[in-house]
């Protein structure tokens, strides 16, 4: 294999390697050794991964119990798949691909369904300011939670919201953990069991731009007020 | 007296709950056997759980959020209870809790002290849900929040694929003081053929 490389063939590789080369015919590849133009020296060069990785990787796995969250801005927002009832009752599986890319997105999630500020103060805050948002430019406003499709569409119709806010259940928790959001309650005596963190983020293109993140499920920065003004 | 029927049933394919018909890809195979049984103790197979009764959350708060032991619900009382999936699933709330709803005076003149419906869900989705169905004067709904009964009796079932994440299989049972008389197990959480009202009705 190494014969049928040519010299100006540059392979890029996450190791580095070192690279020595000679014009003379008496070239004597090695088994790894490649070079992209004729050196006439013996210098090593080093090469580098031309397609630098981002910064954060989506896959974090290590349990966050402390403040610091895996998510911060100027990251990109882990591919993971919500779920949602259609107006049809049909249920629907979406992407934060396909409600990230190429918009201007604002994603805010909530502990639970049917708790009291949650469903008096946060979503129904972000359903009233929908049009002075996208107003500003936002394509989709979603609110996220752990909770099963079904109860996502049982309380929507509960709050009469109709399309300014998208209700997108996150039912078994892998976008919540993906990104390093998760508020666990199982050792309290409310019966919520592990949920998400109440947060508001703005994500440009699937890059977080703006992230007001509540230590728990706190209720004092992540409103539709605060990013508005973050618009 | 009816005569004791027990159906124990081996699980097979599971079928989705969503109306959207999701398919799954791999058909889990599992001989299925339930922890409990006719003459189980429910009380002593679950030791340490209790459930959370379905209220709404200011209810929860002026309770300090407590939560109901097994005894309180089972000694010394004729219960018929019953388990689901999910609240504002299609057959949990178009056929089974129905069924139970309408059968309500039956269960009364069988002396059956109380009808409960127990779910892995929290108690304030359970509670929305009652409201609802408007069954919250006939039926006793409890949340199962970490589904921690159900896994104690061996009744948890994995429905993620159905991205509705561990929840339990349907299924009916009457507890006379903690024992369990009869109970019935469908086969896939998706049927709705054993663990209905009637059924259990022709059993007491």
């Amino acid at each position: 294999m190494a014969a049928s490389l040519s010299i100006s063939r540059l392979l890029s590789s996450t190791t580095s390697l070192s690279l020595s080369a000679r014009t003379s015919a008496s070239l004597f590849p090695t088994a790894k050794t490649l070079s992209s133009k004729p050196y006439f020296t013996s210098l090593p060069l080093k090469l580098h991964n031309s397609h630098p990785k981002p910064l954060k990787l989506s896959t974090t796995t290590t349990p966050k119990s402390t403040i610091s969250a895996a998510i911060a801005v100027g990251d990109k927002l882990p591919d993971t798949t919500l779920s949602y009832f259609d107006t049809a009752g049909e249920l629907q599986t979406t992407t934060i691909s396909d409600l990230t890319k190429n918009k201007k997105a604002i994603l805010f999630a909530v502990p639970g369904a049917f708790t009291p500020t949650c469903s008096q103060k946060h979503l129904p805050g972000f359903v009233d300011k929908s049009k002075e948002l996208k107003a500003k430019g936002v394509d989709t406003i979603a609110c996220i939670s752990v909770n099963d499709a079904f109860v996502m569409k049982a309380w929507k119709e509960n709050l009469n919201i109709n399309d300014e806010v998208l209700l997108l259940s996150d039912g078994n928790g892998d976008f919540t953990r993906a990104i390093g959001c998760e508020l666990d309650l199982s050792d309290k005596p409310v019966g919520l069991g592990v949920r998400s963190r109440r947060y508001a983020l703005l994500a440009e293109d699937g890059i977080v731009k703006v992230l007001n993140l509540e230590e728990g499920g706190a209720f004092t920065f992540s409103g539709a007020e605060d990013i508005l003004k973050a618009l | 007296m009816a005569s004791t029927i027990l159906r124990r049933t081996t699980c097979s394919a599971v079928k989705p709950m969503a109306s959207g018909g999701l398919r799954i890809a791999a058909a889990q195979f599992r001989a299925f056997a339930a922890k409990v049984e006719v003459g189980t103790d429910i009380v002593a197979a679950a030791p340490n759980v209790s459930l959370q009764k379905a209220r709404s959350w200011d209810e929860g708060v002026s309770s300090k959020f407590a939560t109901t032991p097994l005894t309180d619900i089972f000694r010394e009382k004729r219960v018929v209870i019953f388990g689901l999936p999910g609240a504002y699933t299609g057959v949990c709330s178009q056929q089974h809790v129905p069924s139970y709803k309408n059968s309500i005076d039956k269960f009364r003149a069988q002396k059956v002290d109380s009808v409960i419906c127990v779910a892995v869900n929290d108690p304030y989705v359970l509670n929305a849900w009652a409201e609802k169905l408007q069954v919250k004067d006939a039926i006793e709904f409890y949340g199962d929040f970490d589904g921690s009964f159900h896994k104690s009796l061996g009744l948890e079932k994995d429905l993620s694929a159905a991205l509705l994440g561990p929840r339990s299989h349907r299924w009916s049972a009457f507890v006379v003081d903690g024992k369990v008389k009869y109970l019935n197990i469908e086969e896939n959480p998706s049927d709705f053929k054993v663990s209905g009202a009637e059924h259990i009705l022709e059993q007491i």
